[in-house]
């Protein structure tokens, strides 16, 4: 037992001195490639995304803005409500909904552009989104704040699984603008691998879920937990943005 | 130990619906987007066969000349029956999207005079008129072609490229909506397609003149349904707001 023990620590000091100088190796020999590489990005087309990949985007794009859209009509509900009773609170709710409300523009554009068809349950989102938002302000602003609370973390989490499938699913075959060669990940500069429409949607997505936490943050320190029911609330609503979401990609 | 949540998507999984088969699937802009293959085997024998439809009709024997006056084998036939429509109905088919992608052509070209329209719904004439124009050379096949589109069998297929035609129509007319004015738009003007379509089965007048008029008319029906609607939706929500504000101030009367 002990004799296995130090036969296996004693590799695990040497390998770890080797590995630092072979990362050092690595690190130079990577800018080596970067150098070596000759296409920049409007040297390239992309070859055909597949049916599924489609499939995907356009689910995406029409769950997102579904999405958005309630998210801004939750925020409409509660500024109806809480603006005049609660002057302090007025600036941190049009903050959020300012956001939202350039969230649900840029999908609504990215919609057309695409030619996604949108949600047909649009009508049952606005009425959904605005009766949650002045309904939960009506019981209290704390009601109101787990509520963000409880959206914020669905759509947050929602966001993040959008962007491990755009992350992994999207490598395409790249080819020589001029002479239609494919071309091997070793000539191509790493910021194109992934055509510039998907990249930009993966930064949209991205910089949109971090100001979806944001609001999260802002939520928890205007006293959602003081709510009551706390759980009862963030847990019910949380159930109803998962149904909502699994209806909005396919409906 | 680390497991990769089996819940977590994956593209694999099958995502079209029914209701999805039906709308065209996202438009890349960075990616190709092909209506018309044109380099496989099959689209070509097909859109060769397209010049001998004048004479031959929507009908096996217009493949099989195609496929002569290309000079391949006769066996070639089995690429066309291999699919599970009949060689008929592919022909109609893939006529129809050659003639889609024609039209798309056209539409982005920025030569065209489609550009110099500006309103929306003029727009979407010119688009349904030019379309109708591309019928011309094939007029006397063309109901023996329509027919095969409604055989029970095909109807989702002939229906799936009726949408996509109307979307093209309503994407390049310049359409913004992203509610239910979305599939209004689409399912009416796919409606004036048909009807304008049928009308011109009859239309024996010079250039479809009669049949253009009549699409004008259509469409500008639709224009005026569509504001009419417009209208009272906002009379509806004035009317909400004014409600509430009405309570909110009797209520603070006490």
């Amino acid at each position: 037992m002990l004799t296995r023990i130090v036969y296996k620590e004693t590799p695990v000091c040497r390998r770890y001195f080797s590995t630092i100088s072979r990362r050092f190796q690595e690190a130079l020999s990577s800018e080596d490639k970067e150098a070596a590489k000759k296409y920049y990005g409007d040297d390239v087309n992309y070859g055909e995304l597949s049916k599924a990949q489609k499939a995907f985007l356009d689910r995406v794009i029409r769950v997102d803005q579904a999405g958005e859209l309630g998210a801004n009509y939750i925020y409409m509900g509660q500024y109806m409500v809480l603006a005049s009773k609660y002057p302090h609170l007025r600036p941190v709710l049009k903050h959020m909904w300012e956001q939202e409300i350039h969230h649900h523009d840029t999908f609504n554009k990215l919609q057309t552009e695409r030619r996604v068809r949108p949600s047909l349950l649009t009508p049952l989102w606005k009425i959904g989104a605005i009766g949650m938002g002045a309904g939960t302000a009506l019981i209290s602003k704390e009601a109101a704040m787990a509520c963000t609370v409880a959206v914020e973390t669905v759509i947050g989490g929602h966001y993040n699984e959008q962007l491990r499938v755009l992350m992994n699913q999207y490598n395409v075959p790249v080819y020589d603008k001029s002479t239609g060669e494919q071309l091997s990940g070793d000539e191509i500069n790493t910021d194109i691998e992934i055509s510039p429409e998907i990249s930009s949607l993966k930064d949209t997505i991205s910089e949109f879920r971090d100001e979806e936490l944001e609001h999260l943050d802002t939520a928890i320190q205007h006293d959602a937990k003081k709510a009551v029911p706390y759980m009862l609330l963030t847990e019910g609503i949380k159930m109803v943005c998962r149904g909502a979401i699994w209806t909005a990609e396919r409906v | 130990m680390l497991r990769t949540s089996t819940r977590s998507w994956t593209i694999s999984r099958p995502v079209s619906t029914r209701l999805g088969s039906l709308f065209r699937s996202y438009h890349s802009e960075t990616h190709p987007n092909t209506i018309v293959d044109e380099k496989s085997v099959e689209s070509r024998i097909l859109t060769k066969a397209i010049e001998f439809i004048p004479e031959h009709g929507f009908h096996q024997n217009t493949i099989t000349q195609a496929i002569r006056a290309l000079g391949y084998p006769d066996s070639l036939q089995s690429v066309i029956t291999n699919s599970s429509n009949s060689p008929d109905f592919s022909l109609v088919l893939h006529w129809l999207k050659v003639q889609r992608q024609k039209l798309e052509q056209h539409l982005v070209d920025p030569t065209s005079e489609f550009h110099t329209i500006k309103d929306e719904y003029e727009r979407v004439a010119y688009a349904i008129k030019k379309r109708l124009q591309y019928n011309g050379p094939i007029i006397n096949q063309l109901g023996s072609g329509l027919s095969h589109l409604v055989v029970p069998y095909n109807v989702s297929q002939s229906l799936a490229e009726l949408h996509s035609l109307s979307d093209d129509i309503a994407f390049y007319a310049g359409d913004m909506s992203h509610d239910l004015a979305w599939y209004t738009k689409r399912v009416g003007f796919s409606s004036i397609y048909v009807s304008s379509e049928l009308y011109q089965l009859q239309d024996s007048s010079e250039g479809f003149r009669r049949t253009n008029a009549f699409v004008d008319e259509k469409v500008h029906g639709l224009k005026r349904l569509g504001s009419a609607y417009n209208d009272v939706e906002q009379w509806g929500v004035f009317n909400a707001i004014s409600t509430v504000n009405l309570i909110k101030s009797q209520l603070l009367r006490g």
